[in-house]
């Protein structure tokens, strides 16, 4: 138990994915402007990196490996990924039309979102067994979340702010992500220090 | 357009990372140092190239249905050959570009050229195209990893710089740094540019867009408002 | 006429996966073999560094248990000698820090090495392979008084857990192999 809590809270916190990682860059700069739609790309990726993790682990453990396909990977996780998504929109739309509403315009998105395979690959790398590697996917996809709500608040401070011309957009957007970043860095060693791994 | 123009607009003026901002993930990961930096780069001209050249032999063959899926079938192959030949021939640079060579794969620059160029475009010119965004990729990573390294850690290709090398800037090498020195140089292009267009992270630049062709609903639209594309 | 569209895009999916698969096959045979050779020789090399007098090694196989970061133990065929390959998560979890250790029969290191630590930050994490951080664990039986690099507390602190790992390895084997 406090294995996976070490791993929660590192993948949420310590290796945050979009902050110190630089994985899933371009949704976390793209839709991050209004809090609700953080909110729901956030949602719509950990549930996706979950999905994604339960689907490739097995396929990777028990069909690549034993036939020595291992190389196979990449190629096999995006097109996984992607028939998920695929799948997972249309459930969504024919049985739960509200949360299709809500967030299966971010499905699309998030076929080619790196952060997702980043995941999937980091998790068979790190050699988690299926239970750590969901744990590490949950983490990583709140961490995700976490980085959208906090960077959605700042964002809408900048609104209102009047950088020199040549800053304007996403320059700004770029530098306040850093600062953002920065303030992630106080993270570092929180783990041995709360668990005193 | 010329052969020479269609390869020099990759560079200048549709250089991906700068003006198109395409690819932002390797592009703040590999470029704690210039060696990194450009070894990313060369791998990632290398599947654009290929990928470019054979999704343009088979554009008449693929169907309209189905050409997403075939063309990550495709970039996804590459992407393991050239993973495969890196882990045999430069090890080194294999591990230290670590999961990012993997992610090649999605990186927004090669579907987006795919995409937008070689599924209309001749082999030749495809190639050229691929190569042009290539070079202007790999340029582009090895002028911020320049920086990068030479404030970061005080050292340029690996070789220490006198004086700084004592009094490395750490904080360059870091996430934030990358941010940092990623925002300014897109202000510099802005500025140099002169061109009044406040970039935005918008449909009209994102790949992924025509994925979820919804291009004039939610979410993108909303994005990119305020863009005068 | 719909029927035949679908056909034909499932044709040309299949035929295209089967084309790049084909392509992936023949590209691993060739460099399969160089990959692992690569692989031993540089293990190899970190091996020779770490014990500078041996006449090649055997791989051992620890009964006991072995602390998660131990990769393989070694010993010198005239039996002067141990070397213990580790991996120690420093900063990138999924890239760890690859680390050679050679332990004398006396239970003392005669040298570490790192074999790559390339998921370490660039300039700071990487400093646990300067000569200055790697030569406090010479001649030493414990981890007590080597100090971690200030900085570079992360990376510099899992080496010196993986080097304590190395000594847990060496008092299995002294206890299985009889040594003092």
């Amino acid at each position: 138990m406090k294995e996976l809590l070490i791993i929660l809270m590192t993948a949420v916190l310590v290796n945050n994915y979009v902050l110190v990682r630089f994985l899933g860059i371009c949704p976390f700069l793209g839709v991050s402007k209004k809090l609700n739609q953080a909110v729901g790309m956030g949602v719509a990726v950990t549930f996706v990196m979950l999905m994604a993790t339960a689907a490739t682990y097995p396929i990777y453990t028990y069909l690549l490996v034993p036939n020595g396909l291992e190389y196979m990977r990449t190629i096999v996780f995006i097109l996984v990924i992607a028939a998920l998504v695929q799948l997972v929109e249309i459930i969504l739309k024919r049985y739960i039309p509200a949360l299709h509403k809500s967030l299966g315009i971010y499905l699309p998105l998030i076929t080619t979102n790196c952060a997702v395979l980043g995941v999937t690959i980091n998790n068979i790398n790190d050699g988690y067994s299926f239970i750590q590697s969901m744990v590490s996917s949950l983490g990583c996809g709140l961490g995700f979340l976490l980085a959208m709500v906090l960077f959605a608040g700042v964002r809408s401070r900048l609104e209102e702010a009047d950088p020199p011309e040549a800053f304007k957009g996403l320059p700004i957007t770029l530098v306040s992500a850093s600062i953002v970043a920065l303030s992630f860095m106080g993270f570092n060693g929180i783990i041995e220090g709360i668990f005193g791994a | 357009m010329s052969k020479l123009q269609n390869f020099i607009k990759g560079i200048i003026k549709e250089n991906p990372v700068l003006v198109l901002v395409l690819g932002t993930c390797p592009t703040l990961a590999t470029t704690t140092s210039v060696l990194n930096a450009l070894g990313m780069g060369v791998a990632a001209s290398a599947v654009l190239i290929c990928s470019n050249m054979a999704i343009s032999a088979l554009r008449k063959v693929i169907p309209d249905k189905v050409r997403i899926p075939c063309y990550i079938v495709l970039i996804a192959g590459f992407v393991t050959i050239i993973e495969m030949l890196m882990h045999a021939f430069v090890p080194d640079l294999y591990e230290s570009l670590g999961v990012f060579l993997s992610l090649i794969v999605v990186n927004c620059i090669i579907l987006g050229r795919a995409e937008m160029y070689a599924s209309k475009n001749g082999v030749i010119d495809s190639a050229i195209d691929g190569l042009g965004m290539g070079v202007g990729f790999t340029l582009a990573l090895f002028l911020m990893s320049s920086i990068r390294e030479i404030l970061g850690s005080g050292s340029w290709c690996g070789l220490s710089i006198p004086w700084l090398s004592d009094n490395p800037i750490l904080i360059f090498g870091m996430a934030p740094g990358g941010f940092f020195v990623f925002g300014c140089l897109i202000a510099l292009v802005n500025k140099i540019s002169k061109k009044k267009n406040n970039k935005e992270f918008g449909c009209h630049n994102c790949p992924s867009a025509f994925l979820c062709g919804k291009k004039d609903s939610d979410p993108c639209a909303t994005v990119g408002e305020g863009d005068d594309k | 006429m719909k029927n035949k569209d679908s056909l034909k895009s499932i044709i040309v999916l299949v035929a295209i996966c089967i084309a790049i698969g084909a392509a992936m096959a023949g590209v691993n045979m060739l460099t399969k073999d160089t990959i692992a050779e690569v692989q031993a020789e540089k293990e190899a090399k970190a091996l020779n560094e770490v014990v500078a007098e041996n006449n090649g090694f055997e791989k051992l196989t620890v009964s006991g248990e072995i602390p998660e970061s131990v990769v393989a133990v070694y010993r010198d065929k005239d039996g002067e000698g141990f070397a213990i390959l580790l991996a120690a998560k420093g900063y990138d979890s999924s890239n760890p820090i690859s680390i050679a250790v050679g332990i004398k029969n006396d239970g003392t290191i005669e040298k570490c090495s790192v074999i790559s630590c390339t998921g370490e930050t660039s300039g700071i994490g990487t400093k646990v392979s300067t000569e200055s951080f790697l030569s406090q664990f010479d001649g030493k039986s414990d981890i007590e008084d080597v100090d971690t690099i200030s900085g570079a507390t992360i990376s510099s602190s899992a080496f010196r857990a993986a080097v304590n790992d190395a000594f847990s390895v060496f008092a299995l084997l002294s206890e299985s192999e009889g040594l003092k």
